[in-house]
């Protein structure tokens, strides 16, 4: 009976809509499934967790949330972070993705589905992908037609530089807001194409999702700037784009500043005036067609003459007095790194030591998009052959984003669909064109002239090769999402002398082990990089972690680590430090631990103590040594003491002697290091976490 | 530019503008006038006396921006040379369009006030 009504209902639906076939809903529903079951390797593997570093905040600040109700989270103040600044959550992250899993986890509680909240963090994420593949085909649909659409989607349910970042255990912001991305362009591209506020009224609620979800926003407030100006310049201004981008604009900018991160940035810094000013350019175009319609063209000619002119000079003082008097402010660190990829190397090591913000090597386009690549000119060149106002959209939002992802790694996360939707274009118009002449005339009067056997053959081998084409794509990511990003990098894996799998859990254990055996009130010196698991999984305070907010903070930690003992040990006093934590993967060849992060320590502690130089650290020969070779400073300092105390007496192989450190393949310099104001408290199995206990200060 | 020939603009405009303009759309327009006042009237208030409650100051000026914009996008959908553009876009869905549009926006402006 409820089977009955359901197909009912669902049969009704399709008529209200544009009765899809059959066949497309299967296509789609086929989709969602291949999305969301790539992206299960690692869960499959190893078992149901969170990775990296970042996602462990996420999940604590969910974990908050779900426990102490959406009031308490909004106004959360953070003691065990940054000790002894603390940090006020609730108005300095992006909620989406918390308020996202806590709403799918309430929502299923009260079905009756009692799923675990980490089970929901970890897949989140892939659900949301097979979301964005569905948003994927309306957003090809509206770009140009159905075909596109499904495309698209197809694509973009395994494209590589999407999934590296929504893989399942990946609870990280861009798991939904690559979802609310599509979603608002969607909405947008349709809002123009018909003019209608409604759609505009959906694209401000996917932007204000957006805006909740991820900084990356900025993109869509300034794409969509970009890109009226393209249209005006263009001389394909409607009303459909005034009706759109104005609407946007103001119902877009008011519900952003309901976001307590951005607040009032969203009509004062600078990342935002683009929209400002396109918005006031938008205004005075309307505001002269409206002139021109009632004025003979004479009077039009002398009004737009002193018009013109004192409009742009009211423009240019209101900019001008804006930044003079620091009203609106200038564009930030991060923003400029966007624009000019030097800037952060020279101003801002911190901004430019983390390995996502590098910029990509070429090869990393092949990697993450395959056949994308070289089907992104194809697609532009359909685009422009049958050029409509979504098309130009297509266009803008493909050129900027592969601009931007050029400069920043992470940022290969917004090309993709982009990538996704061109490529459609020309694959859905390749393979339309020459699938026609591959129809066999059939049995009847009116049918059109077959193809000769030259065109029936070279359409087939073309056909042929997009399909042979579209095989290597899906055989190409299937084995770069196995290989390179389904590992949980809270646990490692390799492969013993005769093929056996062996398991590095040290991440877990030392941080269990720190949970059970530290005073609740401990505060531990790390790494910025380990702040949000340690805070997360051993539940105490830390000095530092991955939001670097606080520059300064994370130069001293920087220092204590590259001083020597005394000086480092004055520093951790004043800063209450009971435990420091390093990461050593000497044993292991583990080449992600702190020796290697080292000079970045040196070079960030540089920024506040000037006697801290990194050429200091550097062997006689300038080269980063840690064997005999080493400098005085180096073999002194903190980080070489606390990773290879002990490290001396331990034999590896035969053939090697003892204390050779794996990573960096060379016996190390110091054997008998000695610590006086520390003491070791935990190594794990493999060495790689190492724990020590700041020892308190002598009797006097 | 003397004064006499941009008198004679602005009768100019005027009579063309009263002569072509049915009455729905100049109501849209005399709203679209009120709203551009009010705001300035909002904004000449926060220049003299301060602008202590931000929020509240924004939320009044982008109550009139946005009901300003919205009324524009309204007369555009309503005007009947505009058709072409709009597919045919009928004044009744227009006018729900415009009513959904200004709830979201009066509900935003409401809790932005504090």
């Amino acid at each position: 009976c409820t089977f009955y009504a359901f197909s009912k209902i669902l049969g009704s639906l399709l008529t209200i809509m544009e009765t899809p076939t059959l066949l497309l809903i299967l296509t789609l529903v086929l989709i969602y499934i291949l999305a969301f079951a790539v992206r299960l390797f690692s869960v499959l593997r190893f078992e149901s967790v969170i990775h990296e570093f970042d996602p462990y905040f996420n999940y604590r600040t969910t974990k908050f949330l779900v426990d102490n109700g959406i009031y308490e989270f909004y106004n959360w103040f953070d003691p065990m972070v940054w000790y002894p600044l603390g940090r006020i959550v609730g108005g300095t992250i992006y909620p989406g993705l918390m308020l996202t899993s806590a709403a799918t986890y309430w929502t299923l509680h009260s079905l009756s589905f009692t799923l675990e909240l980490r089970n929901v963090c970890v897949f989140l994420a892939a659900w949301f992908a097979s979301n964005t593949a569905v948003v994927t085909y309306f957003f090809g649909k509206e770009v140009r037609d159905r075909k596109t659409g499904l495309v698209a989607a197809a694509l973009i349910a395994i494209v590589p530089g999407y999934i590296s970042r929504s893989v399942a255990g990946s609870y990280d912001n861009e798991g939904v807001a690559i979802f609310a991305l599509i979603l608002t362009f969607y909405y947008f591209v349709k809002a123009v194409n018909t003019g209608s506020m409604f759609w505009c009224f959906w694209a401000v609620l996917a932007y204000y999702y957006m805006v909740n979800a991820w900084g990356g926003y900025i993109f869509i407030i300034n794409l969509l700037p970009v890109y009226v100006l393209t249209l005006l310049v263009m001389g394909r201004y409607t009303h459909r784009l005034y009706v759109a981008y104005c609407t946007f604009y103001v119902l877009g900018t008011l519900l952003c500043m309901q976001v307590h991160f951005v607040g009032f940035q969203a009509v004062q810094s600078g990342e935002h005036m683009a929209a400002a000013a396109v918005f006031f350019i938008l205004q005075a175009h309307n505001a002269v067609l409206f002139v021109r319609d009632h004025l003979e063209p004479s009077s039009f000619k002398r009004f737009l003459r002193i018009g013109l002119v004192g409009m742009l000079l009211l423009a240019g003082v209101a900019v001008m007095l804006g930044i003079l008097t620091g009203y609106i402010s200038p564009w930030t660190g991060r923003f400029w790194t966007l624009l000019d990829p030097t800037y952060a190397k020279l101003h801002i090591p911190i901004i430019a030591s983390v390995s996502e913000h590098q910029p990509t090597c070429w090869s990393s386009f092949f990697f993450d998009l395959h056949c994308l690549v070289f089907l992104f000119p194809v697609g532009m060149f359909f685009c422009f052959q049958k050029l409509t106002d979504a098309a130009v959209f297509a266009v803008i939002y493909g050129m900027t984003s592969v601009y931007f992802a050029g400069v920043m790694v992470r940022l290969m996360l917004v090309l993709a669909p982009a990538m996704c939707v061109m490529a459609a274009i020309a694959l859905s118009t390749l393979l339309t064109t020459f699938f026609k002449d591959l129809k066999r005339r059939p049995k009847g009067a009116k049918a059109p002239v077959e193809a000769t056997p030259l065109r029936f053959y070279t359409s087939a081998a073309v056909v042929a090769g997009l399909v042979f084409l579209l095989w290597f794509y899906v055989i190409h990511c299937t084995w770069v999402t196995a290989e390179a990003y389904s590992s949980p990098s809270i646990v490692l894996n390799a492969h013993g002398s005769d093929g056996h799998t062996i398991l590095f859990d040290d991440y877990r254990e030392a941080y269990y082990w720190i949970r059970k055996n530290t005073p609740a009130d401990a505060k531990i010196m790390s790494w910025w990089d380990y702040g949000y698991q340690i805070t997360a999984m051993g539940n105490r305070t830390v000095l530092v972690d991955n939001n670097t907010w606080n520059n300064t903070h994370i130069a001293t930690v920087g220092k204590a680590m590259a001083s020597d003992e005394e000086t480092a040990y004055r520093i951790m006093r004043q800063l209450d430090v009971d435990y420091v934590l390093v990461i050593f993967g000497g044993l292991i060849g583990y080449s992600s631990d702190d020796i290697n992060k080292f000079l970045w320590m040196v070079r960030i502690g540089g920024t506040l103590d000037p006697s801290i130089r990194e050429v200091d650290y550097y062997s006689q020969r300038n080269e980063y040594r840690i064997d005999n070779e080493a400098s005085k400073t180096m073999l002194n300092s903190m980080m070489y003491k606390l990773c290879y105390y002990r490290y001396g007496d331990v034999q590896l192989e035969h053939g090697k002697p003892p204390g050779f450190d794996r990573v960096r393949g060379a016996e190390i310099g110091k054997k008998d290091v000695r610590l006086e104001r520390v003491e070791e408290a935990y190594t794990t199995e493999h060495w790689m976490i190492r724990i020590y206990k700041v020892k308190p200060e002598d009797n006097r | 530019m003397d004064a006499l020939q941009a008198n004679k603009i602005v009768k100019e405009f005027k009579a063309n503008y009263n002569k072509n303009t049915p009455d729905r759309l100049k109501l849209c327009d005399v709203f679209c006038v009120y709203y551009g006042c009010l705001a300035s009237i909002v904004t000449v208030y926060c220049l003299v006396f301060g602008s202590y409650p931000f929020n509240a100051f924004l939320s009044a000026v982008f109550a009139c921006m946005g009901c300003f914009v919205l009324t524009v996008a309204l007369r555009m959908q309503s005007n009947p040379n505009n058709a072409a553009q709009f597919k045919g876009m009928k004044i009744q869905t227009a006018f729900s369009h415009f009513a959904l549009c200004c709830t979201l926006l009066i509900f935003v402006c409401v809790h932005f006030m504090g």
